[in-house]
């Protein structure tokens, strides 16, 4: 796979620190290809990602990226100490979290009780949720209440085409964000450690068909979280790299 | 305003009397109320361990020490004395503040007496509250079921419950949560106040490294505490007025 250099992470006083939680109360719909995909996007362009994988029988995001990815057993004592005290940790290393069906109600209550998003935000951390879509609309209320919450957090609903078989009601989200339906070969190369994102922007489309192909099923999905992250840094006040000291845009000076 | 005296006691050992008067510190501190506490697991003192500044460790079966409570209680300063009663020493210690006429003049409302009574998960708590009771008159007592290590408590013999609450007049029940084993570990190695470690200080007031999550749930558990003592109105009870003096 091609390296490129990663985007130069802003070392300032406003820097944040990123965590994409992927979550959903459902089983099945693709938390672990979604948190796969946004692990490959984080550590690609930040050089150097964090994962947390909760789902303790079968850990896949751990596998795929084992040095990197923590098994945490949410279930146990030390568990959510060890899981929360990483994601409230101001490091600038962007951190995901592959959220287990059967961890979704104890994680949200973790975090209820122990103010995690007000902490949070007052410890320059940017929560992103992305929320899986699901046959029986269960993420319908789940993103209501968490668009609603004391602290404004970045919801995105995740419509994966690979496992409904027709378009969920989406009107509840701002963010959406599609993941077409892939086939198994790419879903096969998914579960390899492969920083995809980096060689899609590496590798010259014309290389070869498969190289084109992989772009096309994939870039799409990685432009969406490009753009999530402009509108959220947008949202939040802290896209600092595109602007200059006035808060304007930089000017060409040609 | 009244003189307040608390004692926190049991007479068995083990029950979390030295938590609940740690509780009680942060929550009248949290309330702006000056108080002073005493020790008497002489001549260790666990609860000055966590409360330096506010805490003397004393000897409740010597006179001496006995006035340095007592005595003091009218003076300027703090408007409430917790006593952290070792195990063993409930009984006695009632024993000797009725013969020293405290519980009398606590009725005429020159003082005022509440005592937590911290149950233990066996039978002979049942025994110490019946023991207790005859000394209590007036005082506002309450019965602390302490959860923190998960206990769960034996049923009330309701023959005896109810003849209890007949005798003692403002007896109320108070129940401790439950705090995640993993918090109550780190406080007792940080050796600091729940409100210390809540806010991220050493023991010397500097900024320390607890877990965020840790401090979470104690944060949350300190809460309910809370939420349990503005209940039974503690802070109205010992800042009532003085009788007038005929």
């Amino acid at each position: 796979m091609g390296t490129s250099p990663g985007r130069e992470v802003p070392r300032d006083a406003t820097a944040k620190t990123s965590v994409y939680l992927v979550c959903s109360a459902e089983p099945r719909v693709g938390k672990t290809l979604v948190a796969r995909l946004c692990f490959d996007y984080l550590a690609s362009i930040f050089d150097s990602a964090v994962g947390f994988d909760t789902n303790i029988r079968e850990p896949v995001l751990a596998s795929i990226f084992p040095r990197c990815t923590t098994v945490v057993d949410l279930a146990s004592a030390r568990g959510p100490v060890l899981l929360f005290d990483s994601l409230i940790e101001h490091d600038e290393i962007p951190k995901v979290v592959d959220l287990w069906h059967v961890s979704h109600e104890t994680f949200f209550l973790h975090a209820e009780q122990l103010n995690f998003f007000e902490e949070a935000e007052r410890n320059h951390i940017v929560p992103t949720i992305f929320v899986l879509a699901d046959e029986r609309n269960r993420f319908v209320p789940e993103v209501a209440r968490l668009s609603a919450g004391s602290v404004p957090l970045a919801v995105a609903l995740v419509v994966n085409h690979g496992v409904l078989a027709k378009a969920p009601e989406t009107g509840v989200a701002r963010h959406i964000i599609t993941l077409p339906k892939l086939n198994q070969g790419i879903l096969k190369l998914l579960l390899r450690p492969y920083l995809l994102y980096r060689f899609i922007h590496a590798v010259p489309a014309a290389d070869s068909e498969v190289t084109l192909y992989l772009r096309n099923c994939l870039y799409p999905f990685f432009s969406q979280l490009e753009d999530l992250e402009v509108n959220v840094a947008l949202d939040q006040g802290t896209l600092r790299d595109l602007t200059n000291s006035e808060g304007e845009p930089p000017v060409d000076p040609a | 305003m009244t003189p307040a005296l608390i004692l926190v006691g049991a007479d068995k050992g083990g029950v979390g009397k030295t938590t609940v008067s740690r509780l009680l510190l942060d929550y009248l501190a949290s309330r702006s109320t000056p108080t002073r506490a005493f020790d008497s697991e002489f001549p260790r003192g666990t609860l000055k361990r966590f409360h330096p500044d506010q805490t003397e460790v004393v000897d409740l079966t010597q006179t001496s020490d006995q006035m340095r409570i007592i005595d003091t209680l009218q003076e300027a300063g703090p408007k409430a004395t917790i006593v952290d009663v070792r195990a063993g020493r409930m009984s006695p210690t009632l024993l000797t503040l009725r013969d020293i006429g405290f519980l009398e003049a606590a009725r005429d409302r020159q003082y005022t007496l509440c005592i937590f009574h911290v149950l233990g998960t066996s039978i002979s708590s049942l025994e110490e509250i019946a023991t207790t009771a005859p000394f209590v008159g007036d005082a506002s007592y309450f019965l602390v079921k302490n959860h923190i290590n998960d206990t769960s408590f034996f049923e009330w013999e309701p023959d005896t419950y109810r003849s209890f609450f007949e005798t003692a007049k403002s007896a109320g029940e108070i129940s401790i949560p439950k705090l995640n084993e993993l918090a109550y570990e780190q406080v007792e190695v940080a050796g600091v106040s729940f409100s210390k470690f809540i806010a991220n200080r050493t023991p010397e007031n500097e900024p320390a490294i607890y877990s965020f999550v840790l401090r979470g749930y104690v944060r949350n558990w300190v809460r309910q505490v809370e939420a349990e003592l503005d209940r039974v109105k503690l802070l109205d009870l010992i800042s009532a007025k003085r009788a007038r003096k005929t």
